[in-house]
């Protein structure tokens, strides 16, 4: 299966959450949840810089992320995508981020309902938010898809 | 000088241990990360999975160094997880509920930290975690 495939396509778009592995220096395991989007063919997530995952990334670039389609009305498998990240900086990424991310997370209902319950949250996510070089986009070129049962 | 995290103590997360059933492990396989979807229960203060067979499940053995990840929510602020490092190894009895069409496993955890996006805050970036 390809991850260009509609059937993965459509199990991306219904998906809110990656499940990021990644492999440190050393040769550990790490995993980590992050929001995402996807454009282009790419998947993209934004993170902290100073964690784990994207250190990881810059260390060994090989990437595996597993999505559960959290929105879909009958969820019955999870989506295994294999593939290769780089780190970037640049404004172009971070515009991918914002164009796909604000509808996909904060103008819709469920959203917005979320927003709303920590709106008292939002002056520090915007400091955070505005101190960009806080973070970096993990870019992910998928190579192979595959399907898994759940186990639970 | 000051950060941003979402780290907190695990046991203001830890109705995600009793509640939540699914979780997600990664390994390192000689050479070759491999991640999967794995049951989960937390019992007795013990930490379990429950691994399909078959090629990938093959890859979690005994003694290996494992991630393990619970998580819920969607949306950014709602975002919780309890992250787990440690090593597995082949339970000695299956926790209640366990699946017997799955093998089942214990994580003896090193290493465990939680997140709450929702406590999002500020501190010095020298403060541990």
């Amino acid at each position: 299966m390809q991850p260009i495939d509609p059937e993965v396509q459509d199990f991306l778009a219904c998906s809110m959450v990656a499940r990021v592995a990644t492999v440190s220096a050393r040769g550990r395991p790490h995993l980590t949840p992050l929001s995402f989007v996807c454009d282009g063919g790419r998947i993209y997530m934004i993170t902290a810089s100073t964690v784990l995952a994207p250190r990881n990334v810059a260390a060994h670039s090989s990437v595996v992320l597993l999505f559960d389609a959290e929105r879909a009305p009958r969820p019955d498998r999870v989506l295994r995508i294999s593939g290769q990240a780089t780190l970037r900086t640049d404004r172009a990424a971070r515009r991918i981020m914002m164009r796909r991310g604000v509808p996909k997370y904060y103008l819709c209902a469920s959203g917005l309902l979320s927003l709303l319950r920590h709106i008292g949250k939002l002056p520090v996510w915007l400091r955070a938010f505005v101190r960009g070089a806080d973070s970096v986009v993990v870019e992910v070129v998928p190579e192979t898809a595959e399907w898994l049962g759940r186990p639970w | 000088m000051k950060r941003f995290t979402r780290a907190v103590d695990p046991s203001q997360v830890r109705d995600l241990l009793e509640r939540v059933p699914r979780a997600y492990i990664a390994v390192n396989d000689a050479g070759t990360l491999a991640a999967v979807p794995v049951a989960f229960r937390f019992q007795d203060g013990c930490y379990w999975v429950g691994v399909r067979s078959g090629p990938l499940g093959a890859k979690i053995q005994p003694q290996q160094e494992v991630a393990l990840i619970i998580d819920e929510g969607c949306h950014y602020f709602d975002l919780r997880a309890i992250y787990i490092r440690g090593r597995v190894r082949p339970a000695d009895r299956l926790p209640n509920g366990a699946s017997f069409d799955l093998t089942w496993l214990e994580v003896v955890p090193d290493k465990v930290i939680a997140w709450d996006l929702a406590t999002m805050h500020e501190e010095r970036s020298d403060a541990a975690h």
